[in-house]
């Protein structure tokens, strides 16, 4: 029996027979051959092995010498039906086992329909291992180095991006350091390759040297590399925890809970505010109220973001409207399903005992009672609550917060910092004041007011404060939960006064236009924030809330 | 017949056992770099490159060909049957076990793979102790040294099979026995934040917290004075948890990683008259102004303009800057966005019974994996801002892109989104 031809091309071109080389002397010999194994079973044309062989500058008969030298070739290596010849060129026939290119690729396919990591990885590793050298190192043709082997190049480069990519990403950066090294070695421009070579460092604790290997990369551009790299040094010289490793998450022991929203952008005008909140939060219970649209959630969640390094235990966030606070914190505080005791009674008490000398920061958005508030207060000096509510929530020992609206200085930063650049014009003042101060209001303002005609229509219509197809940016949506909750003697009372164009009065003025009984209304209408009393006997409403209650009142 | 190499130290040569000297520097030179990169091909341009300074001689070529006859015969190769001439260069064929160096890789390699820490401990010691010396130790001057391709690639891969030996050896209780290695180490290495780490556990462990809290003073001194840099997260942690009296005495088995999601659609590559705008992106995702906000880029247009593939651009230039991963989702009108959660949740390694049932607490507990990752989410063909809302991360180390058909300024109003309307290129 003969035995099979075995071919290499990932390294020096071989071709051996039974562990036996068979040598290929001549130089034109090896580079045809070595055109026909690059593309295995596959047609190589006539006119691509006479560029090769020739380097471009090919004698007159070239074709017939190509074919003379395909049946030495078919001699040497003894075998029928290897070459086969075709009209439009020549077909090598190999097995994929025999030759290291088509094992290559098929271990790098494999690799890739693998779902699992290390097994992704010891595919690519196996695939690599078939290279024994700079492919086709000895076989003399710049054509085909150019072409061909620059696409092999490109192959093995790809395979060892994905190990290191894969290696990194399953956490053995220390692992695949070495490789890496020398891969920044070969490539010192690359910046993908030096972010892994970088972020690989610092999660081996070797921050100095990821710091000086940039520093490095610097030198070489003469200038800074790209933006993704320029925030990945800073995250290291900041020393980041976030860009070390994830750690697996462990059922045994639950993830620390950091369920703040991300903050709304600047936080304008409230700085005062701001500073009551946060000062001396821990073991209390603070409460921003005011009227909806006012920024109560984005100041909570703002100072929330702003005092978290102090509740390292854990954020908790619940927007009450949506949801039951309580069985989710006990969730999130590492409570199974199976703990949870059967009678609700007892969830504030299982509640304060896992918080109980713990330092967690508790957010409780959207408040409507009092009742929600009470069951999730932790009752331990080291957490803190931050309450949001449309109501005053009277009752409730809180250090309060009450939001009003912007003066128009900050109204104009607000909108500034959202259209993101400064605008002074008629147009714009108008548009400010339109909005009367209220964060919201000028928020969906400023994003609606690259439209001319949108001032004209802000004027006319309140349902112009609102985007399109957006409920959370709709200011009359917003309004009206507090306006169908009222008691229909306060809707009345309301009504009225928006229809007398009141905005700063006594409680009398309005006894003379109602027959109900107005006391009990007005009280009604303060505790919902929709009036303000802004001494003993004299209210004020706002002209968004007026002309909600003209345009959707009832 | 066998030719033994050791170049952990200074070279040794043993044929059959009996020591070979070879004395003339460029032979000495001209081996190592044949030895270093044994049985891979050494052009000759990058022998002439090694073996003289900036500008080689006339006839260089042929000068290396002298020494490679003249460096055979030293060392016994007379069939040339180990040093063998290609035609682009000169390669030395040998089985990796006979040199020291590749004997090392190979011994690390294998400890990489082994699960048991003692075996671990074992080889990476065995790997550990053929280092006689600093590589090459007496092969040619300082700038021959230099020129040499790979030496620090090699000796930073010793330092590091030395930090993760030490790793196994604390790992099986070997703290007291390692305190002297350790201390000669960090003075050998003053910035190599591990093994400060290292000797502060092993003090610590040793009943000595407040020399442990002082070394971590030192190496916090050292980086600022030398590199001003503050020390790296980790170190910083183990000194916390030193000072609090919070690290275990008795060693702990390691915390698997997680692993990283990545889960960007395939990068297009350049894509012509838009570099700026990629640019101009990028540097908003990664490197926001001072601010808590997420960032937040919405690319809207129809789309036959490339939102998608602009997008998809511009996440594989931002990826170097979320290493903690990167989320992808195609949402459309009428995809849930909370099986979208579960998906991600999925990714970031909670299994299928962690899963919480209501969408608000998936959100809490998909803000809380974020919390401590830097992670790059990108949401294709969102169809309005309710799908986007919570899928948004909580902490201003993560970053959003989205793609959009319709107008999402909804997403500018309250979340300070920043939206670009995408035309097709010119």
């Amino acid at each position: 029996m003969i035995e099979e031809l075995e071919f290499r091309v990932l390294g020096r071109l071989t071709v051996t027979r039974g562990g036996e080389e068979v040598a290929i002397r001549a130089t034109k010999h090896r580079v045809l051959l070595a055109c026909l194994l690059v593309s295995p079973n596959t047609v190589v044309p006539v006119r691509r092995l006479i560029d090769r062989i020739w380097d471009g500058a090919p004698p007159e008969d070239a074709r017939a010498v190509v074919h003379t030298y395909v049946s030495r070739l078919r001699a040497t290596l003894g075998r029928t039906g290897l070459i086969e010849t075709v009209p439009e060129g020549y077909r090598i026939h190999v097995e994929a086992q025999r030759l290291d290119l088509t094992r290559f690729r098929a271990l790098v396919r494999d690799s890739a329909a693998e779902n699992d990591l290390a097994t992704s990885i010891s595919l690519l590793r196996k695939a690599l291992g078939e290279w024994t050298g700079l492919p086709l190192s000895d076989v003399e043709s710049e054509e085909l180095h150019r072409v061909e082997v620059a696409r092999l190049d490109a192959e093995w480069s790809a395979a060892n991006e994905k190990v290191v990519d894969f290696m990194i990403r399953s956490g053995r950066h220390g692992e695949v350091l070495p490789l890496l090294r020398y891969l920044v070695d070969e490539s010192p421009l690359d910046e993908r390759l030096r972010g892994q070579l970088m972020i690989s460092l610092y999660r081996d604790s070797n921050q100095a040297e990821a710091v000086s290997s940039y520093h490095d990369l610097r030198e070489r551009l003469g200038g800074e590399p790209g933006p993704a790299l320029r925030g990945l040094y800073r995250g290291i010289l900041r020393a980041e925890p976030s860009l070390l490793a994830p750690a697996a998450p462990d059922p045994e022991t639950w993830w620390p809970a950091c369920q703040l929203p991300s903050a709304s952008g600047d936080l304008v005008g409230r700085a005062s505010e701001l500073a009551t909140l946060t000062t001396d939060l821990a073991g209390s219970t603070a409460l921003v109220t005011g009227p909806p649209g006012i920024g109560k959630t984005a100041l909570a969640i703002h100072a929330a973001h702003g005092v978290k390094a102090a509740f390292p235990d854990g954020q908790l966030y619940a927007d009450l409207t949506r949801e039951r606070a309580l069985p989710r914190f006990l969730r999130a505080l590492g409570m199974l399903p199976g703990e949870m005791p059967a009678e609700k009674a007892w969830h504030s008490a299982r509640y304060r005992g896992l918080l109980a000398g713990r330092r967690v920061l508790i957010v409780l958005d959207n408040a409507t009672s009092i009742d929600q508030v009470l069951p999730v207060l932790p009752m331990s000096p080291g957490c803190a609550v931050i309450v949001t509510s449309r109501y005053e929530l009277r009752g409730l020992t809180a250090c309060r917060v009450r939001l009003g609206q912007l003066s128009t200085a900050s109204s104009q930063e607000l909108v500034d910092s959202v259209l993101r650049r400064r605008e002074r014009s008629t147009a714009m003042s108008e548009l400010i004041e339109l909005c009367d101060g209220f964060p919201l209001a000028l928020r969906i303002a400023a994003s609606n007011a690259d439209d001319e005609s949108y001032v004209d229509r802000l004027r006319a219509d309140l349902s112009a404060l609102s985007v399109p197809g957006d409920e959370a940016a709709d200011l009359p949506a917003v309004f009206s939960p507090s306006y169908e909750a009222l008691s229909p003697d306060a809707r009345h009372v309301l009504n009225t006064l928006a229809n007398a164009h009141f905005s700063d009065f006594r409680a009398e003025q309005v006894a003379a236009l109602v027959r109900t009984p107005v006391a009990p209304a007005l009280d009604q209408l303060c505790d919902a924030n929709l009036l303000q009393r802004t001494a003993a006997d004299r209210f004020r409403l706002t002209s968004l809330v007026r002309r909600y209650a003209l345009a959707f009142g009832r | 017949m066998q030719t033994i190499f050791r170049v952990l130290g200074p070279m040794e040569i043993a044929r059959d056992g009996e020591p070979v000297a070879l004395r003339p520097a460029k032979q000495r030179a001209l081996l190592a770099v044949l030895l270093l990169r044994a049985n891979v091909v050494v052009p000759v341009a990058t022998l002439v490159d090694c073996l003289w300074e900036d500008v080689p001689p006339a006839g260089a070529k042929g000068a290396v060909q002298a020494y490679v006859m003249r460096m055979r015969q030293s060392i016994g190769d007379h069939g040339a049957s180990l040093v063998k001439t290609r035609p682009d260069g000169y390669v030395l064929e040998t089985a990796a076990e006979n040199v020291d160096l590749h004997r090392f890789h190979i011994l690390v390699t294998r400890a990489h793979t082994s699960r048991e820490a003692t075996e671990r401990a074992a080889t990476l010691r065995e790997a550990v102790g053929l280092w006689r010396g600093p590589l090459l130790d007496d092969v040619g001057g300082a700038a021959l040294r230099e020129r040499i391709p790979d030496i620090p690639i090699h000796s930073e891969a010793r330092l590091q099979a030395m930090e993760q030996c030490f790793d196994a050896e604390l790992q099986l209780g070997g703290h007291e026995e390692l305190l002297d290695e350790l201390h000669s180490m960090t003075a050998e290495h003053p910035l190599r934040e591990r093994f400060w780490g290292q000797l502060m556990i092993a003090l610590y462990r040793a009943h000595r917290q407040q020399a442990a809290l002082a070394a971590y003073d030192e190496v916090s001194r050292r980086l600022a004075d030398e590199l001003g840099i503050d020390t790296g997260a980790e170190i910083r942690a183990l000194r916390d948890r030193i000072r609090d009296g919070d690290f275990p005495l008795a060693p702990q088995p390691p915390r698997a990683s997680a692993v990283v999601p990545s889960q960007l659609p395939a990068d297009p590559g350049e894509l012509p008259g838009r570099a700026e705008l990629v640019e101009e992106i990028t540097e908003l995702l990664v490197n926001p102004e001072e601010r808590p906000t997420v960032p937040l880029v919405v690319l809207t247009g129809s789309p036959d303009g490339g939102r998608a593939q602009l997008a998809a651009r511009i996440a594989h230039q931002a990826r170097p800057a979320f290493p903690g991963g990167q989320l992808h989702a195609t949402l459309r009108q009428g995809i849930d966005t909370a099986s979208v959660l579960v998906g991600f949740l999925h990714a970031l390694g909670v299994r299928e019974e962690q899963v919480p049932p209501e969408p608000e607490e998936r959100t809490a507990l998909y803000r809380s994996l974020l919390a401590t990752r830097r992670v790059l989410v990108m949401l294709d063909s969102v169809a309005d801002p309710d799908q986007v809302r919570p899928l948004l991360p909580g902490d201003s180390g993560c970053a959003m892109l989205v793609t959009s058909e319709n107008d999402l300024r909804g997403l500018t109003a309250l979340h300070s989104a920043r939206q670009f309307r995408v035309a097709p290129p010119r």
